[in-house]
């Protein structure tokens, strides 16, 4: 009787366990702040987690854009969510509303220079074509926690505004 | 063909004909229908292969959750087979047993990515193989069998260990090159830990396969990491900046859990094959200090890297592990050939040079196949 107890834990463990990480993901990802980010640069698919994009930010704000962030473990955003108005580093200086360089092995680069989003086959064949449109600006939408932790959501576009001709 | 081979054995007469109707008998008492089990294989494959790819056509349209909740699902439902009929099975079906828990546990890594996919999440590797390893490796040491589900515990192992120590990534804080040498030394060495396990188990569990199989993963583990760094001290000094996996700290560390697993192995398991897996896995630790003495020298490394191999061969003679034996000198073989092109690499470039190589490794590949068959010990035993 005792074996079918211990039989019974070890196997509600990793179900209860399961459950519970789940549980957190799901919680965490209903928080945060949405902000909307210019982005650039893709990378078609992946064959072992389904398919992705893997895009670059275009931080508005960096002089010397994405190279000022090797390394870089905290970039602070300003504006009134979800839009965007400089990025900046904090340097220092206080930080409303910090993004932090997570180390996942999700972010290609290790920092936050670039992301990636996962989406299905035909998503991502589609997304590959628009980034590759001079004329459109790819937008990626993301969510950032109080601890400053990033998830991308979702990738839109927009018509790119091309210097010495305005848009109508 | 059996039918042939018959004939052929009658008329030769190494067989009578009273002996050859009773063969006959016998085999088409035994006779398996392999081509009904094939076309039967062939169509349940095809089911199966059209339930998935119509679930992957339709994976986006399928919302997150409820694919998740699929999953879980199906996670519970074999767990609830598991502890149901897992008694029953064990005893009469060990092998559907052992596919039943390879198949929940497997479910429960893919788990983990999954929830990544669907809620976009991302974090280092290690993370969820870790918390997987705390989840069901439970399960698996209470309940594993064979080799399939201990290779899987294993591997997983191994992987978390070696990504957690990658030596790209920063680790708690630490840039690379100044990460803890205690940290990355305790965690590379890890796995070997699972040879004093599986020798202390064996004898005290009517799952023997499994548990014997945890110890040979160990000691393949322990001797595969201490082959590889010795081949690597002939081409580098470990010195400079080389990233902290061969700094000499961390494989201090190694080394002195690699001697703990020996001397644990020794402990648990008083018999001649415990004595030499426990040697062999305290050599291979000490090969890693030894490295260091090496120092870059090409011909230091290749002499390191022949005695740790030579003490197999004598530890595998000792007890009697006939495979294991010849490995060794097949790999003892190997290495003298490539030293022997690595010393005289001139040698290569002229005609008289590349017929002495030819010699040289016709010779060394007579004496190990001599040595092979004249010495192996004759029983098929492993660690």
């Amino acid at each position: 009787m005792n074996r079918r107890l211990v039989l019974a834990l070890t196997l509600t463990l990793p179900l209860i366990g399961l459950a519970a990480s789940w549980a957190t993901t799901h919680r965490a990802a209903q928080q945060g702040t949405e902000w909307l980010v210019p982005i650039g640069g893709y990378d078609p698919r992946d064959l072992l987690r389904g398919h992705y994009v893997i895009y670059t930010y275009d931080w508005p704000g960096l002089e010397r854009g994405s190279a000022d962030l090797t390394g870089e473990p905290v970039l602070c955003l300003e504006g009134q969510a979800p839009d965007l108005a400089r990025v900046y580093l904090p340097e220092g200086e206080r930080c409303e509303h910090p993004v932090r360089a997570d180390g996942g092995w999700n972010d290609p680069e290790g920092g936050l220079a670039s992301g990636r989003l996962y989406v299905s086959q035909e998503r991502a064949a589609a997304l590959q074509r628009q980034l590759a449109d001079p004329k459109l600006q790819g937008i990626v939408r993301i969510r950032v926690r109080k601890d400053g932790r990033l998830t991308p959501l979702d990738i839109t576009f927009r018509p790119r505004r091309v210097e010495g001709q305005p848009t109508p | 063909m059996i039918e042939r081979k018959l004939a052929a054995w009658q008329e030769a007469g190494l067989i009578d004909a009273g002996t050859t109707a009773s063969i006959r008998a016998y085999e088409a008492e035994h006779s398996r229908p392999l081509a009904l089990w094939a076309v039967v294989g062939i169509g349940a494959l095809a089911i199966g292969l059209g339930l998935v790819s119509v679930v992957a056509a339709n994976w986006e349209a399928i919302p997150g959750t409820v694919r998740l909740a699929v999953h879980f699902a199906l996670l519970a439902v074999l767990a609830a087979a598991l502890w149901w009929r897992g008694e029953e099975l064990l005893s009469h079906r060990p092998w559907g047993h052992e596919a039943l828990l390879f198949v929940f546990a497997v479910l429960g890594l893919t788990f983990f990515g999954h929830l990544g996919q669907v809620y976009q999440t991302s974090s280092p590797l290690w993370q969820p193989l870790a918390l997987w390893l705390a989840l069901f490796a439970p399960v698996i040491l209470l309940r594993g069998s064979s080799w399939l589900t201990a290779a899987l515990l294993a591997v997983v192992l191994a992987y978390a260990c070696w990504d957690f120590s990658d030596p790209m990534r920063p680790l708690f804080g630490f840039d690379r090159g100044e990460r803890p040498a205690l940290v990355v030394g305790l965690a590379t060495a890890l796995p070997v830990l699972l040879a004093p396990l599986g020798a202390w188990m064996r004898g005290r569990s009517t799952r023997t396969g499994f548990w014997r199989r945890l110890e040979q993963l160990g000691f393949a583990y322990a001797l595969g990491g201490a082959s590889l760094i010795a081949a690597a001290s002939g081409l580098d000094d470990f010195d400079g900046d080389t990233e902290r996996f061969l700094a000499l700290a961390t494989q201090v560390v190694q080394a002195a859990i690699g001697l703990g697993a020996a001397a644990l192995v020794l402990a648990a398991r008083r018999s001649v094959s415990g004595l030499a897996a426990g040697c062999v896995i305290g050599g291979a630790a000490l090969v890693l200090v030894a490295a260091h003495l090496v120092d870059g020298s090409m011909l230091g490394g290749a002499i390191l890297f022949m005695a740790l191999w030579i003490g197999v061969a004598l530890a595998a003679l000792h007890a009697g592990w006939r495979r294991i034996f010849q490995l060794a000198v097949a790999v003892i073989a190997v290495r003298l050939v490539i030293l022997s092109f690595e010393l005289a690499s001139d040698l290569l470039t002229s005609g008289a040079g590349l017929i002495v190589a030819g010699l040289l490794i016709l010779a060394v590949a007579w004496i190990a196949v001599r040595i092979s068959r004249r010495l192996a010990p004759p029983d098929e035993g492993t660690p």
